[in-house]
């Protein structure tokens, strides 16, 4: 169980979600449960109390409620706009837990729960440039053999009578 | 010497943290700093070394509107007041026109981002708003451009800068373990946690031009 | 001996219930947890299960064959309710849409054959409301031509200076299939598709999802549609470089032009930075100047790769989409909503929303065609 075979990735989002208008990524919640069983008595407590506040909050998700003999152990199954599925066991849970795990599955965005590399994601990585080597280096090194004598970038900075500029010391011109 | 009574500072920071900024607050006005209102105290502790480290030019004392006494700097530095004078005017101009991409350096949840417009930042906690909410992320540390920087000391004012993003998931990490085991000894710990995460758009960073010499 | 019995009844049933969620596209287990949470122990059956359960796939694909994809609608697992889902569908993207026209909006004219064809083997009523609603071409046709156009405009007064030809290659970019059939895919249109064939293709998706826009446009005015595509077709942009998109085979010709047009100079290359001229791997940096003033510079392994990519940034400075030093593409906020307004007035202006309300399109003279 090392970090490095478990599955990870990277921050990111669908649909540059967050830009324009949000869109809420749960689509359908569907509860699947026994009328009768015990272990299914936390999704019928939930189903009782909460579930109508739940879909009137959230017009956007579609709820369905399916009591089905099979499933003595509930499942409640998130369904996200990317296509992912999400099977949640709600065995022998309590009212709370239940709504605990509805209320993760409607703030999720549908991506795969993995380790995530970095804290953040950016398209523009530099703003003010990268660094080179020529960085803030003078022009007129570029015509220098070296190894040479000559006044390296801090001395020079204060000789103003050198060329630094590009547009001065660049007087090679391009057949 | 100098290593070792900073690393005492910080230890003794980390064990009474409210009673030492007392003690900074009334026994040494050169350092001086007190906390915000708003800022918890895990926040603070880390703002206050900061602030040991940048005040070396400010007497003033930090008390959530910060302000940078420049005529106090140019003093100390023996800067021409018309340099400084220039440099406002151009980052000024600068701001006015077109400033282009900006980027800030964002202080949140005990963490600090370099963000730029449509970034996305995670952050090990459970954010109280709701999906899909804007949020103003209040401690920006840094605002620069292609051509200009503008640094807190160790904040920026509220006014200047507007950083604003929006949540857009509340998620958990995947099942972490925890485990300890002595051998031979009898001794195990195992524990299963997960944490919750957040994540954030960043929608818009807005900088308005520097006033009256201040910052 | 009461209890091998039971055993074996509940054996049977799990291998049941296996093969009927094999068939419906679900794969159920137990908990491999004893119910009782203070054992933390994997059960000792639940391997062997698993492995049995394995085998017993495998077994029914080599004999049945690997179960089709099925559309969501047909799960028999998990319930589906139409109505609900377009509903839902115009709630979630914050948008008012009118139901019945949505609904077209999805109905594809194949799928009305397909299934009247079916009735008629069948010898049923053909009449049945669902066969009645209106298919979905005129709505796509208008939603695309609509959002093409919005972007154009939108992308006019986000960057004035870029020429027409870079705007309409960013537009084909963004309303090609491959973004399109993904923001499709990605807003909950794939499922509400009604097309006898399935997987569907992704032009259909594509088609579909211009439709949506069809009837936002239909219903709720172009303001509200313009809207819609700044939000969900425009973001995506965000990340990319619109220079990307649009490929300028000779930069320096075009460059020269340019200047020639506003009356300066020509332009100049002049090697700023070199680094070992005499090896495998060379680097030189050449800038652009016209009048002795700096257009552009590049990197690049030869003078000439060099050169041509210093008039190319030199272009991108001229247009003001450079990355680098331009601002960002404002979806939100004040000067999206500036952008937004101004791209409204352009299309009024250009009388595109007149055409797209009258019931012939004649597009055609404009060169557009939907590529479907």
């Amino acid at each position: 169980m090392t970090s490095r075979s478990m599955p990870s990735a990277f921050l990111k989002s669908i649909l540059q979600n967050g830009i324009g208008r949000y869109v809420c990524q749960l689509q359908r919640i569907t509860f699947l449960f026994s009328k009768s069983s015990g272990l299914s008595r936390g999704v019928r407590d939930f189903i009782e109390n909460d579930l109508v506040d739940f879909a009137r909050k959230n017009p956007g998700v579609v709820v369905y409620v399916k009591p089905d003999p099979n499933h003595k152990s509930p499942l409640v199954v998130a369904e996200y706009l990317n296509g992912n599925k999400k099977d949640i066991e709600c065995q022998s849970m309590n009212r709370e837990q239940v709504q605990k795990e509805v209320e993760l599955a409607r703030t999720q965005s549908g991506l795969d729960v993995v380790r995530l590399r970095k804290w953040m994601h950016t398209d523009n990585p530099t703003i003010q440039g990268l660094w080179t080597p020529f960085t803030n280096k003078p022009t007129y090194l570029n015509v220098e053999t070296f190894p040479s004598k000559n006044p390296t970038w801090k001395y020079a900075e204060r000789r103003p009578t050198l060329k630094l500029d590009n547009e001065i010391s660049a007087d090679k011109k391009l057949s | 010497m100098a290593a070792s009574t900073g690393k005492s500072l910080l230890r003794l920071f980390r064990t009474h943290s409210s009673f030492l900024q007392n003690y900074i607050h009334f026994k040494l006005p050169g350092l001086a700093c007190s906390i915000h209102q708003s800022w918890s105290v895990r926040s603070a502790r880390y703002i206050n070394t900061s602030c040991l480290i940048h005040n070396r030019f400010s007497s003033r004392s930090y008390s959530g509107n910060p302000s940078i006494d420049v005529e106090d700097i140019e003093r100390r530095l023996s800067i021409p007041q018309e340099k400084t004078n220039a440099v406002i005017e151009k980052v000024n101009t600068d701001i006015l026109t077109n400033p282009g991409r900006l980027f800030a350096v964002v202080y949140f949840n005990r963490k600090q981002y370099k963000v730029t417009v449509e970034d996305l930042i995670l952050s090990i906690e459970h954010i109280e708003a709701d999906i899909g909410e804007k949020i103003r992320l209040e401690k920006i540390m840094m605002v620069g451009s292609n051509d200009f920087s503008l640094i807190g000391r160790p904040l920026l004012s509220r006014d200047m800068v507007e950083v604003w993003a929006t949540v857009i998931e509340k998620t958990t990490t995947p099942k972490q373990i925890y485990f300890k085991m002595k051998r031979r000894k009898g001794y195990k710990k195992w524990v299963e946690y997960k944490d919750n995460l957040s994540v954030l758009r960043i929608n818009s960073i807005e900088i308005t031009p520097l006033k009256d010499r201040r910052l | 001996m009461a209890a091998t019995v039971a055993c074996t009844c509940a054996y049977r049933s799990k291998t049941f219930n296996l093969v009927r969620q094999i068939r419906s596209g679900i794969l159920w287990t137990s908990n491999p947890f004893l119910t009782d949470s203070k054992v933390r122990h994997v059960a000792r059956w639940y391997r062997p299960y698993m492995w049995y359960l394995e085998k017993l796939k495998k077994k029914a694909e080599r004999k049945f064959g690997v179960p089709l994809p099925v559309p969501r609608s047909e799960h028999t697992e998990l319930p589906w309710d139409y109505d609900s889902e377009l509903y839902a569908f115009s709630q979630r993207l914050s948008e008012d849409f009118n139901v019945e026209t949505l609904r077209a909006a999805f109905n594809h004219r194949e799928y009305t054959e397909d299934e009247a064809a079916k009735r008629r083997e069948l010898r049923m009523d053909e009449n049945i409301p669902l066969l009645n609603i209106p298919d979905n071409e005129e709505l796509a046709e208008k939603g695309f031509i609509f959002s093409s156009e919005y972007i154009k405009s939108y992308l006019r007064s986000a960057y004035p200076k870029f020429p027409d030809e870079g705007v309409k290659s960013v537009s084909n970019y963004l309303t090609d299939v491959e973004i399109s059939c993904h923001i499709g895919r990605n807003l909950g249109v794939y499922d509400l598709i009604r097309y006898p064939e399935f997987p569907h293709p992704e032009e259909i998706i594509q088609k579909t999802f211009f439709a949506v826009i069809g009837s936002l446009l239909q219903d709720k005015g172009a303001d509200r549609t313009g809207i819609f595509v700044r939000d969900f077709i425009l973001a995506q942009l965000i990340g990319k470089d619109i220079n990307r998109f649009w490929d300028i085979l000779d930069p320096m010709k075009r460059l020269s032009d340019y200047l020639e047009t506003q009356k300066q100079e020509l332009p100049e290359s002049r090697i700023i930075r070199q680094s070992g001229a005499s090896t495998l791997v060379a680097m030189y940096i050449v800038g652009v100047y016209s009048n002795k003033q700096i257009l552009g510079f590049a990197p690049g392994v030869s003078l000439l790769e060099a050169e041509e990519e210093a008039a190319r940034v030199a272009l991108k400075n001229i247009y003001e989409t450079n990355p680098e030093t331009c601002a960002p593409l404002y979806i939100d906020g004040s000067r999206g909503k500036v952008y937004h307004n101004v791209a409204m007035k352009r299309l009024q202006d250009n009388n595109i929303l007149l055409q797209l309300k009258g019931d012939n399109l004649k597009m055609e003279a404009q060169g557009e065609k939907m590529s479907i």
